[in-house]
């Protein structure tokens, strides 16, 4: 029974490994797949109509944007991933610290999360995007510095609340050292909540970066974007909206999926967490 | 539960008839407006206007609230306006202007010599920017005279004072940057900043009454918008519709449409400190793969003038050059005499590949389009290129080193002199010279241009600099890009000015 | 009076805090505002000439006098002035948050247009079809990205129909289309709140007992339910009200809507540091005195503590 119940409780952190791990592999190869070069200046075929060349058509410098499109999700959804698991690699450890250790180090840290979740996301990223000057680079980071604090508050909450359980009391008897504690007890307990979190967020990242360097704050030219292809698009909307459309809707179709995965993955959890309590 | 029902039924109505109230009121406001007997224009670009001070922004200029003591005309004299005439005597440090007699201002008082000496000083007060271009030290009001003492010899000083910026207010008034009063045809009615700005007929203005009474001044960024709003009759002059539906509109027989070359120049800078850059073959080959006709045609929809040089060939500063070719056989040829070698798709020298750092910037959207064209070109050569865009372009080339070119637009003749731009981008110390391009044969000559005041002696010692810059290929000059507005057929008397500092004018006058 | 003067003692570190961080950062980042203060790619000027003017405006010296300077400034209630548009800063804000305000409200009230009544219906009518449409759109609503959803209502309804301006400000018109792309993408998050927070409260003990007691139905849901529902909507909307002046930021540039937000991006581009930092301080401001609103709201609403201290 007992060795039911773990894998039960592991199935949906191993369906979103699966997911991911495709994902990732999908927007690896995508280069590959692609059936242009994305990049290819050719003057010659500029603003194609969608045909059996180019299934999508080609954009204002006669690139193929079916090609961009992929190559672009490598970007997009490619810098997503970076970001959140990097915001994740800074807030696990804080919040651990934060929640285990308690006193000072807690109120100094919690002081720095609430001064940054005071500021709405969107106002921070743009104006530290727009201080360190416009670029992908510059993005990811501000973008990990708005959200690393989430993660470091959820990850002190559930720390604080398992702290004093009794099965954290049975390992200290046993003369676990914290440190054997943290990775053994309690990293387990919280990286569920930290994946839900992180899948729910990956649609919000997405339309963040999308927003940014939609308004020439992200990604660069010639590099395929998916905001940066609507930002390049949007003088030929009048005569060529497919320019318009086909990203955009890439983006809503991309975030749509995620944000279900994110709700299953949370519903899950809820129905999970709840089970336990009884 | 029925009752619920009911409840919420009668929420959604309600709501329904507050969003109906609504919409139907505002429908009347808008119509209200309607068709009056009043001649009034409505003028739509995307000119920015923060504020309405005319030292610091180009719109009250444009607007036709202010005028200044000079003007320029289309093919580059410099004319008076506010002044009558001017002379120096010491090649351009004193100057001595005379002031038009039987100017007023829009609040009825007369202008004299005074009145400019009193707007010139909060000028240079209050912008930072005109302080240093016009560098003036002293002045002197004597009735309608006002004499300049300048802190060095500045012998194209009348040119500086053609800018919008050097325009002349009246400083006694309260609110200059909400609503100026200026000498020009117009004056301000209502300012709302970065949105719209209305203007009413000065009755008693100096050249004759102007033709219409009202003008508006509106602002859209989306080019797209300002062609449909010229569609839909909300505007009656739209500069800079969507580049693309151009064409559109000239087939359109109730529309007239204007396309005139700009001072603007679009070029390829080199950093002449880089090993690579400072070969003039590189240069060439980099020159060759840019091929004009095809970005007049196809980035700017025919908008632009292929270049041979800074200045539009019109200019009386500009030289005759040599037939320059373009493609690709052409730049590998230079790039073999600069010593490469193709191998597997590289190009080599020394066994060491040609890598380039490419830099423009975003706020003209065809700078990177260019970019990508050049770099699309340099990789079927070989040619590794990495564009950067960057935000802060002035800033990025001056502080940094770690560029190899630069796509660049500048102003080369924007008030009707070579001045600027000689000594902007080719002398050791100049703003623009990112480059650092030091040549002392070029540096004599623009040395003896600053020191001389005789306009056609200045225009020989120009094109002798431009012939040096061309032959060695110091920049690479693409394009001119073109300034294009379309508007009603019933408009009459609408100009383009090259540049782009007159808009509004006393003759504008709209018919049936 | 304690309490308010900790919480005053709290704000004022706040606001230092911010000041000296958000200072320190806009130093540090690459920009140089004198440059385009001159607009070298306009008049010929110097090198030397920029160096005045540079230490003109204190920019040569190290940033903690520029820090101090600002500060001693500031006690005294002055931003300093607009590099660009030589305007007091307090004034160039003032003169920009009505819009900002104008818009932020008008979204609001399309949010509550949409998500409440969708929020009920789908809340009373359980799993039927206009619970599954409402949470379609609450999918849809969210993955939209909003900037993409606002060009397509400009295109389609100012630039193909021509029947609503697409930019500025002006007329109640001129709000329409940015506060609707902002008030659909806020709707999908809150229909989905209020159907659950009335589902929840619906089952609530005191709901219960207030059936037994006899109370009418339509009291039990405005009065009771409707009211209990609505904390954790106030709630969240603390939160929200914050994300969306973030939102207001990029809607503002897309519709060159001349509010706050267009101002600080302006501003940004052009590195006019005192208007930045003001921007930054009363975003700060902002964002505490909304916080304090919703928390004593909150208080007022919760009909718990309301039914135990009263009736």
């Amino acid at each position: 029974m007992g060795k039911m119940k773990t894998i039960v409780a592991r199935m949906p952190i191993m369906i979103l490994v699966i997911v991911l791990l495709s994902i990732s592999l999908f927007l690896f190869i995508a280069p590959i797949v692609a059936p242009y070069d994305p990049l290819k200046v050719e003057m010659g075929s500029r603003l194609l109509p969608i045909s059996s060349e180019h299934w999508l058509g080609t954009d204002h410098l006669g690139r193929d944007i079916l090609s961009r499109l992929l190559v672009g999700a490598q970007v997009t959804v490619g810098s997503t991933f970076l970001i959140l698991f990097l915001s994740i690699a800074i807030g696990l450890p804080f919040g651990l610290i934060s929640g285990y250790v308690g006193g000072w180090v807690d109120r100094v840290l919690m002081r720095i999360v609430d001064a940054i979740l005071a500021f709405p996301d969107y106002i921070v990223a743009i104006v530290l995007t727009g201080l360190l000057g416009p670029g992908l680079s510059n993005l990811v980071i501000s973008v990990i510095i708005v959200k690393w604090v989430k993660y470091t508050r959820l990850v002190r909450g559930t720390v604080l609340s398992e702290k004093y359980a009794d099965y954290i009391a049975m390992a200290k008897v046993n003369g676990l050292n914290p440190f054997q504690i943290l990775t053994k007890h309690i990293i387990p307990h919280v990286m569920g909540n930290v994946l839900v979190l992180a899948t729910l967020d990956i649609g919000k990242t997405i339309l963040l970066i999308a927003s940014l360097s939609y308004i020439g704050l992200g990604n660069q030219p010639p590099n395929p974007e998916w905001g940066s292809m609507l930002n390049e698009g949007k003088q030929f909307f009048y005569n060529e909206p497919q320019l318009m459309f086909i990203p955009g809707i890439a983006i809503v179709i991309v975030v749509l999926f995620f944000n279900l995965f994110g709700d299953k993955l949370r519903d899950y959890y809820d129905v999970k967490n709840k089970q336990g309590g009884y | 539960m029925k009752f619920m029902k009911s409840k919420c039924m009668m929420l959604i109505m309600v709501l329904s008839f507050v969003l109906v109230a609504c919409s139907s009121h505002d429908n009347e406001e808008t119509n209200t407006g309607g068709e009056s007997e009043n001649k009034e224009i409505t003028f739509l670009s995307n000119f920015p206007f923060e504020t309405m001070d005319p030292h610091l922004n180009w719109t009250p200029m444009r607007a036709g609230v202010v005028e200044t003591l000079v003007k320029i005309t289309e093919d580059y004299n410099i004319e008076p306006w506010l002044a009558s005439e001017w002379e120096t005597k010491d090649n351009g440090q004193t100057w001595t202007f005379k002031i038009t007699e039987n100017v007023t201002f829009q609040n009825g008082k007369t202008l004299d010599a005074e009145a400019v000496k009193a707007s010139f000083e909060r000028n240079i007060q209050n912008s930072a920017k005109m302080k240093a271009a016009l560098s003036i030290e002293s002045m002197e009001a004597e009735g309608q005279k006002l004499t300049f003492r300048l802190e060095k010899a500045l012998p194209q000083f009348p040119s500086e004072l053609v800018h919008p910026n050097a325009s002349i207010i009246d400083v006694t008034e309260e609110n200059m940057e909400t609503a100026p009063i200026g000498t020009g045809p117009f004056q301000v009615a209502t300012f709302e900043a970065g949105t719209k700005l209305e203007l009413n007929r000065y009755d008693d203005y100096w050249g004759g009454k102007p033709k219409l009474n009202k003008v508006t001044f509106t602002y859209n960024e989306d080019a797209n918008a300002r062609t449909a709003a010229l569609q839909s009759g909300d505007a009656d002059i739209v500069y800079r519709p969507a580049i693309e539906s151009l064409e559109l509109l000239k087939q359109d027989k109730s529309i007239a449409t204007e396309v005139v070359p700009s001072t603007r120049t679009t070029m390829l800078m080199f950093n002449m400190n880089v090993e690579t850059t400072q070969d003039e073959n590189i240069r060439r080959a980099l020159e060759a793969l840019i091929h004009r006709e095809e970005v007049v045609s196809s980035v700017m929809a025919g908008q632009a003038e292929v270049s041979q040089g800074p200045f539009l060939a019109d200019a009386p500063f500009s030289p005759s050059y040599e037939e320059k070719e373009f493609g690709e056989e052409i730049a590998k040829e230079y790039l073999q005499t600069a010593g490469f070698v193709m191998e597997n798709g590289k190009a080599l020298k020394d066994g060491n590949p040609l890598e380039l750092t490419l830099v423009t910037y975003n706020y003209r959207p065809d700078l990177p389009i260019v970019a990508q064209i050049l770099e699309s070109n340099a990789k079927e050569l070989g040619i590794t290129m990495d564009i950067q865009i960057v935000e802060n372009i002035d800033e990025y080339l001056k502080t940094k080193d770690d560029w190899d070119l630069a796509i660049y637009s500048a102003n080369t003749a924007p008030r009707g002199d070579a001045g600027y731009f000689l000594n902007a981008v080719y002398m050791e110390n100049g703003a623009l010279n990112f480059g650092e391009v030091r040549d002392q044969n070029l540096v004599n000559v623009i040395h003896e241009f600053n020191g001389t005041a005789e306009i056609e002696k200045r225009n020989e010692l120009a094109k002798e600099a431009v012939t040096i810059i061309d032959e060695n290929r110091y920049h690479s000059f693409v394009v001119h890009p073109s300034n294009y507005a379309a508007y009603k057929n019933t408009v009459k008397n609408y100009q383009i000015s090259k540049s782009e500092f007159y808009v509004i004018t006393k003759d504008i006058d709209i018919g049936e | 009076m304690k309490q308010i003067l900790k919480r005053l003692l709290e704000f004022t570190l706040f606001i230092l805090i911010l000041s000296i961080v958000s200072f320190t950062f806009m130093k540090l980042a690459p920009g140089d505002p004198v440059r385009s203060i001159l607009s070298v790619d306009d008049v010929s000027i110097s090198e030397a000439q920029i160096e005045e003017l540079r230490s003109e405006l204190g920019l040569d010296k190290p940033v903690v006098i520029q820090y101090l300077h600002w500060l001693y400034s500031f006690i005294q209630f002055d931003l300093g002035h607009s590099y660009m548009t030589k305007q007091p800063v307090v004034h160039e804000l003032l003169e920009k948050l009505p819009a900002t305000l104008q818009l932020t409200i008008a979204s609001l009230v399309i949010m509550m247009m949409i998500s409440v009544p969708l929020g009920i219906l789908s809340a009373i009518y359980k799993d039927s079809w206009i619970d599954h449409v409402s949470r379609m759109f609450a999918l849809g609503g969210s993955a939209i990205p909003s900037f993409w959803l606002g060009l397509l209502l400009v295109q389609i309804f100012s630039v193909k129909l021509g029947l609503l301006p697409s930019m500025g400000k002006g007329s109640f018109l001129h709000l329409l289309l940015p506060s609707i792309t902002l008030g659909i993408a806020m709707a999908a998050v809150y229909v989905r709140l209020i159907r659950a927070s009335l589902i929840e409260s619906l089952g609530e003990d005191f709901i219960r007992s207030a059936k037994s007691r006899g109370y009418s139905r339509r009291k039990i849901f405005f009065q009771l339910a409707f009211r209990h529902a609505l904390a954790p909507v106030i709630n969240v909307l603390g939160v929200t009200i914050g994300s969306l002046l973030g939102g207001t930021v990029i809607i503002e540039v897309i519709f060159s809507y001349p509010g706050l937000g267009k101002l600080v991006i302006d501003s940004i581009l052009r590195r006019d540091y005192p208007v930045i930092q003001g921007y930054i301080l009363s975003m700060g401001i902002i964002v505490v005195i909304v916080n304090l609103l919703v928390d004593s709201t909150h208080r007022y609403l919760d009909p718990k503590i309301r039914i135990k201290g009263g009736e």
